[in-house]
């Protein structure tokens, strides 16, 4: 039987490939808008999708898997 | 668009990963017998019809529009960056190319080392997991974006088919399956949704509304091309 810690590592696997970067870019990207969405206006669009622009790039910084 | 766009999406999606099933399925028939591949996938389609069946109208039942559009949208562009990631590295020469034919043998060496038992669960598993992907993209499509179901379904439908016939007149892994372009694209399509619909779901408002989706799949490409060329530098010393 597989045990819950090797079930979570194989969900993490399966939905983020093993990326750190990944959803910490997203989660920052979130925090982000949901904080200054209201004083960055027009802004708060092109800045969500600059810093996924980001992520992609960093997430290729990370070791080859 | 939206329709024809997803059912592009889940087409070429669903077709990868259903090549890679294909070739587990393929190697489990010639090592441990047909009856035992062929059942394993039907066991397969059958728990995936279950899980579908179950997770896709409790999802847009139960959870607010907005909430299910930030889920999906952080979920597929989970999944986009996976993909993307992966073909990026390929092209720039950092991983290798993925060689169907070579996974059949290692599949085909492997197989034989063990019993029957061992055989259905790998085609089980198989059939399982590439097909979950399938499903997961189909659902997050449909449920994001109403009347898409059946453009999304329909796209997955016919990778399936085609898929499943090639696989039944070569009966032969498919080496000639430009894998690794078809995985840009489908990377460059989740992310270019997920980032629209998570976008919309935090109240953003697209500079061009849903026209803005052409420029996100643009910048993203640009993106993406632009990191392949980078790097493919070779490094100074």
């Amino acid at each position: 039987m597989e045990t819950a810690g090797a079930g979570v590592k194989r969900a993490y696997k399966f939905i983020a490939g093993n990326s750190i970067v990944t959803p910490l870019g997203i989660a920052l990207a979130i925090g982000v808008t949901l904080a200054f969405r209201h004083s960055l206006g027009w802004w708060a669009a092109p800045c969500y999708l600059g810093i996924l622009l980001g992520t992609l790039a960093a997430a290729t910084l990370e070791p080859v898997q | 668009m939206n329709g024809w766009v997803a059912a592009g999406t889940t087409f070429i999606a669903s077709g990868l990963e259903f090549v890679e099933a294909a070739t587990i399925v393929l190697a489990v028939g010639y090592t441990a017998g047909w009856r035992v591949a062929l059942s394993a996938t039907a066991w397969a389609i059958g728990a995936l019809v279950v899980i579908t069946g179950l997770l896709g109208p409790a999802l847009i039942r139960w959870v607010a529009l907005n909430d299910l559009k930030i889920g999906i949208g952080i979920f597929l562009t989970l999944f986009g960056y996976t993909w993307l990631r992966k073909a990026i590295w390929r092209y720039a020469g950092r991983k290798a190319m993925r060689d169907e034919e070579a996974a059949f043998e290692a599949g085909v060496a492997d197989l034989r080392k063990h019993e029957h038992r061992y055989a259905f669960a790998t085609a089980f598993n198989g059939v399982l997991l590439e097909g979950l992907e399938v499903a997961v993209i189909v659902l997050t499509f449909s449920a994001a974006r109403a009347g898409t179901f059946l453009s999304a379904a329909a796209g997955a439908l016919a990778a399936a088919a085609i898929v499943a016939g090639a696989a039944v007149l070569l009966r032969h892994p498919f080496s000639r399956v430009p894998e690794n372009a078809m995985g840009f694209i489908v990377g460059i399509m989740l992310l270019s949704f997920g980032t629209f619909w998570s976008g919309e779901g935090l109240g953003l408002h697209w500079w061009q509304g849903e026209g803005t989706l052409l420029w996100i799949v643009g910048f993203y490409l640009a993106c993406a091309l632009l990191l392949v060329a980078a790097w493919k530098r070779p490094v100074r010393a």
